[in-house]
This record gives structure tokens, sequence and C-alpha cells, in this order.
């Protein structure tokens, strides 16, 4: 009889146990009856009316559902299968083609298709579990539910929303806040800005700038020799970029736009001491500096 | 012909009946399954504080079918966490509940439905007779 009694939950064995085999002592189980023990030992399990805790808590009528906490988990997935959208657009490759050049945010789009799903669920589901008083407030209520955890769960008529449910609404407001502090800190850190990085010496009067990821490789160049012979090669494959030299925004010399990989050279620049600038034509974000000291 | 005739006897006098009176007995909020021996749990208690085996033997004796310990413990388990019912301190294991005001309330709003229900369709019954 015992061997039945573990099938139910710990918080029911503290408070019924003892009464319970008082009353199969009473009446010897039959078969049916042992049935109906198993029945109540997954009920119990299933709609547990009281916390962890030992509290009542007779919640929707019937605690917690497993489905209920399957959608709940759903949602918190697909809040955060939306944040990982939202981090793969902003982080996606840039490319050139003949649209022009934009960030290819394709690979996020699996992303907010399944987060799409599984938010749908968890707000169908929200609907679906609302009883059926609830018939005219049945669309404002699942929208409260979602946006507005502060639905009064058990007022008298008010809308009956479990804690599943609720939770959902939770999650479900805490992504979009965070997707949205996310997308603004990455939105900042992808503002263009002087090109940081090792500053490179030049000793032979021979250099390379080299265009990786759509970026100059040295950010910065010091260079003594004014008679430079400057190489440049882009690493990008099928991406065009050309490298540009200014002299504050006086343009010196230019290489052809080359599609990567290739390799050409600047001609012939004739330089004095001071600052000067990278750029490309493709590219106008791309920058890098190059410091001619003297000798 | 008599197919569809008896079809509709049953739903007129059996189905919607049934479901009228499970409506009521449901309005102990969403007991489900438990919904009906709720309802004679706390019809028994109504005369005074039982603890589960005399609440068990009481149900049978008023319904005239079993209640297996599983169901009776769920449906106890219901009524408490509703505040329909109350814990008493255990006797020698057994613990006794008592109605409460709450339950004593929702008890006589469930009977008052089941008179009024009752009330008209003998009413009915009687004019069709007549």
């Amino acid at each position: 009889m015992t061997a039945l009694l573990r099938l139910y939950p710990r918080a029911w064995r503290d408070r019924y146990e003892d009464e319970f085999l008082a009353l199969l002592e009473s009446r010897p189980p039959d078969v049916l009856d042992r049935v109906d023990i198993v029945r109540g030992a997954v009920d119990a399990r299933l709609h547990p009316q009281r916390r962890a805790d030992g509290a009542p808590d007779p919640t929707d009528g019937g605690g917690v559902r497993i489905s209920d906490r399957l959608v709940a988990a759903g949602v918190f997935l697909g809040a955060g299968l939306l944040l990982a959208g939202i981090v793969a657009a902003v982080n996606g490759p840039m490319v050139t083609d003949e649209h022009g050049t934009y960030r290819d945010g394709a690979a996020a789009l699996p992303f907010f298709v399944a987060a799409l799903v599984l938010l749908a669920a968890g707000a169908i589901r929200t609907t679906r579990r609302l009883p059926s008083s609830a018939d005219g407030t049945r669309g404002g209520a699942a929208m409260l539910a979602v946006f507005g955890p502060a639905t009064d769960p058990a007022g008298p008529g008010g809308v009956r929303v479990t804690r599943g449910v609720r939770r959902s609404g939770v999650a479900a407001v805490v992504s979009v806040i965070v997707a949205m502090a996310l997308v603004g800190a990455c939105g900042g850190a992808a503002e263009p800005g002087t090109p940081a990085g090792t500053p490179v010496q030049v000793v032979g009067g021979q250099m390379t700038v080299t265009a990786e990821a759509i970026a100059f490789v040295p950010a910065t160049t010091t260079t003594a020799p004014t008679d430079l012979t400057i190489a440049f090669e882009n690493k990008d494959a099928g991406i065009p970029h050309d490298l540009v030299l200014y002299a504050g925004d006086v343009k010196l010399a230019a290489t052809e736009i080359v599609t990567g990989p290739a390799t050409t050279t600047l001609s012939d620049p004739k330089l004095v001491p001071g600052d000067y600038r990278f750029t490309c034509t493709v590219h106008p974000n791309m920058q890098a500096s190059l410091l001619v000291t003297g000798s | 012909l008599t197919g569809t005739f008896q079809r509709h006897i049953y739903r007129v006098t059996i189905y919607q009946p049934s479901r009228i009176a499970r409506r009521q007995v449901a309005d102990i909020p969403e007991l489900g399954r438990f919904a009906e021996p709720s309802l004679y749990i706390l019809l028994s208690l109504s005369d005074g504080p039982k603890h589960g085996y005399a609440i068990m033997t009481d149900v049978e004796s008023i319904s005239g079918s079993p209640l297996g310990p599983g169901t009776l413990y769920g449906a106890l388990a219901r009524l408490e966490a509703r505040g329909f019912i109350e814990a008493l301190e255990p006797e020698d294991r057994r613990r006794p509940y008592r109605l409460t005001a709450l339950g004593a309330t929702t008890l006589r709003a469930q009977l008052e439905q089941m008179r009024g229900f009752a009330r008209t369709g003998l009413e009915r019954l009687g004019d069709a007779g007549r």
C-alpha cells in the first residue's frame, strides 16, 4: 500500500499520508480503489493545489498544468530566439552586390520565424485557457496577459490567468526590454569611428595595406621614409575595394577598384612629413591613418 | 424516424439537463471530475465535522455509488485550497474536516439553484400531464 503512496508528491504526503493510511486501514482498498489511488496520484502531481511550501494554491482550479509549463517554456525560448535573431541581424556580414553595399541579415530569418511560432503559440494558449465567462474580454485579456502581468488572477468575476501564462507575459515583457537595450548597445558599438589597432612602424620604405572584413589593416602606420612603395591587398572575396590616399581633404593618389582577392599598388605618392589617411571609395567607413615623420 | 426521435428525447431529457446540472456544480470553479464528489463532500459536512473515512461512507450512502480514496482526497485538497472546508487537529491520525462559512454559503447557493431547477422541471412535467 505504501508503494502506491510513493506515487504522490512529497508535499501531498507530508500533509495527507497519515490520515490517508488511517482511511485505508478502516477500509482496505479493492482493485478499483487502487486504480483510483493511482489516478489521485497523477492528479496530485498535475494539479498540486498547494505550493512547495505547503500553502494552498488553487490557481485556475487545477494548479499549473504541465502543458502550461511547456507553453511558458516555449515563450521563454521564443523570446530568446527573438533576441538571437536581432543579434544575428545586427552582426550580419557586409555585402556589396548589384544592389549596393548593405548588411546581410538573412541569417536571422530562421530565428525570427521560430520565435514567431513560439510566441504565437503562447498567445493562442493564453486566450484558450481563459474561462468561457471571459468571452467578451478574451482578446483584451490576452493582450493584458502578454503585455501587462498585472491582470487580477482570481478577482471576483475577474479574468483568471494561470501562473504559467502570467510567467509567459512577464518573460515577453522582459525580453522586449532586453532586446531594445541590446539593439541600443550594438548600435552604439557599430558607430563608425577612428580606426583602432596597434600602430605599425614601417622601416624599409615598403608597406602593404590590406583590406579585410571591410576594414584596413593596419589601421595606423608610422613611417620615416618619404619615398614609400604602398601595396594594396584586397582579401575580401567578391567585394570591391580601392585604396585612396588623402592629405586632409586633398586626394593625393588612388588605386583602381579591385574585387578581392587581388593585389595592386598605389602609384608613386610623393609624401612630406605629416598626417595622411587612407579610405575606400566603395566603403567610406573604411579608414586608416598614415603618419610620416621624416628622417 | 424512431432513432432520430429517441436521440432527440435523449438530448432533451438526459443530455441537456445533466449539462445544466454539471454547469451548476461547476460554479465551484473548474473542479472537473472532482465537481460532483466535491458537492457530495460539502453536503456530508453540512451537519458537522467528519474525517476521511466518515465522509467516504456518508457520501457513498447518499450517492449510492462508491467513492475512491484518490478521488476523495483530490476533492478534499481542492475544497481546502479554495477555503470551502478547513482541517481540524488530527485525532489519532484521523483529521476531521469542517465546513467553512464560505463553504456553507456556496453549498446553499448550489442547493437553491438545484431546487429552482427541480421545481421548474416538475411544474412543467405536471403541466404537460394535465
